[in-house]
């Protein structure tokens, strides 16, 4: 039998586009702005969160998604900051997609939030091609990890808007080199926000929670305008 | 005399870690876009697919490959044969004013002249070009 060409030129994550497109439609009406935590296991992630809800609850309502292969583990930990939280545990898969997404916010009722954060699973690949409808895409490399996460992962450091280098209280212990690793990560990013914290200590946390207050405060703005 | 054949075992999917199970739920969504396809062609016989992979999409080729066996049984691509075209990361040198090449593993650097380039232009491709069908 002959055969014939059909031309597609089609996207095979068109669909997580689309969906992803809609969830920040209907962020943008909820005026809720959407974080999406990106790092290798073991970065911080739900140690920052649990700070970061105990304190942003305090002016606002947040609450978090958290992506999970088996455990319930972050979950749990982070429902003790009295914060909403919903788990999504993803099984096989090494990331968050905006179906999960959607799917997690059925019935909540949490919503609607003025702050949403979404932790990624743990991994640097796979979540850095998957749009969840944020706003901010936040990566995280702990100085333990050594200097040149960016370099070895580009893309998730390329895409997102603010990178934190945490754990920096035992920067000096683990002999991490502060100028290597910033210049690492600019080499994929040269405009990324970059902010270095200990959340044991405190250490420039402050700078962290101005940001988002002030990434709240634009996008209320922008919605007020409208 | 007619022989009696054992039906082959069903598939392992024991050498399937977590990054193959990404490449699995990328093939899931091949197949959906592939059957699609042959629907609005009229046909029911996907000859072999032809697909755009960039160096940085995060998709492994072997393990998409891979998990493309396990996910065509029993669809229009059963027996499709999938081609993958590598795609190397290029960027847009703004000191150069042109789309340039990079070294893996030394950041998004303009081999030609050391500047910073952050605009990747090509690379992250995970595309469906073609299919020949029957």
């Amino acid at each position: 039998m002959k055969l014939r060409v059909v031309e597609i030129q089609q996207n095979i994550l068109r669909k997580n586009d689309d969906l992803a497109r809609a969830l920040r439609e209907r962020f943008a009406k909820s005026n809720t702005l959407v974080v999406n935590l990106l790092s290798s296991p073991g970065s911080g992630k739900t140690t920052l969160l649990e700070a970061t809800l105990g304190r942003l609850a305090l002016n606002h309502r947040v609450g978090a998604l958290v992506g999970d292969q088996a455990t319930r583990n972050d979950a749990d930990r982070l429902e003790r900051s009295g914060a909403p939280v919903r788990q999504i545990t993803t099984a096989a898969e090494c990331r968050l997609d905006a179906d999960m997404v959607g799917k997690a916010l059925a019935g909540w009722d949490a919503l609607p939030l003025d702050v949403l954060f979404i932790e990624n699973v743990g991994n640097l690949i796979c979540p850095a091609e998957y749009d969840l409808g944020e706003d901010l895409r936040v990566v995280l490399t702990a100085v333990t990890e050594g200097e040149d996460k960016a370099l070895k992962y580009p893309l998730a450091f390329n895409t997102s808007r603010v990178a934190l280098i945490t754990k920096t209280d035992i920067a000096q212990a683990v002999g991490f080199d502060r100028a290597a690793a910033l210049d690492a990560i600019r080499r994929v990013h040269p405009n990324i926000e970059i902010l270095e914290i200990a959340c044991r200590t405190g250490a420039g946390m402050n700078e962290w929670y101005a940001r988002l207050d002030a990434r709240l405060a634009a996008k209320r703005g922008k919605l007020a305008a409208v | 005399m007619l022989l009696q054949y054992r039906p082959l075992e069903s598939i392992s999917t024991a050498g399937a870690n977590e990054t193959t199970m990404h490449e699995l739920s990328l093939a899931l969504s091949l197949l959906d876009e592939i059957g699609a396809a042959a629907e609005r062609e009229g046909t029911t016989r996907v000859a072999s697919v032809h697909l755009r992979l960039g160096r940085m999409s995060g998709v492994m080729r072997d393990a998409l490959l891979f998990a493309w066996d396990l996910a065509r049984a029993d669809t229009v691509a059963s027996n499709a044969s999938l081609v993958i075209d590598d795609v190397a990361v290029m960027v847009w040198c703004p000191r150069c004013d042109g789309e340039r090449s990079v070294r893996d593993g030394e950041g998004l650097v303009c081999l030609e002249c050391g500047a910073v380039a952050p605009t990747i232009v090509r690379g992250r491709e995970l595309e469906l070009v073609s299919m020949e069908v029957m």
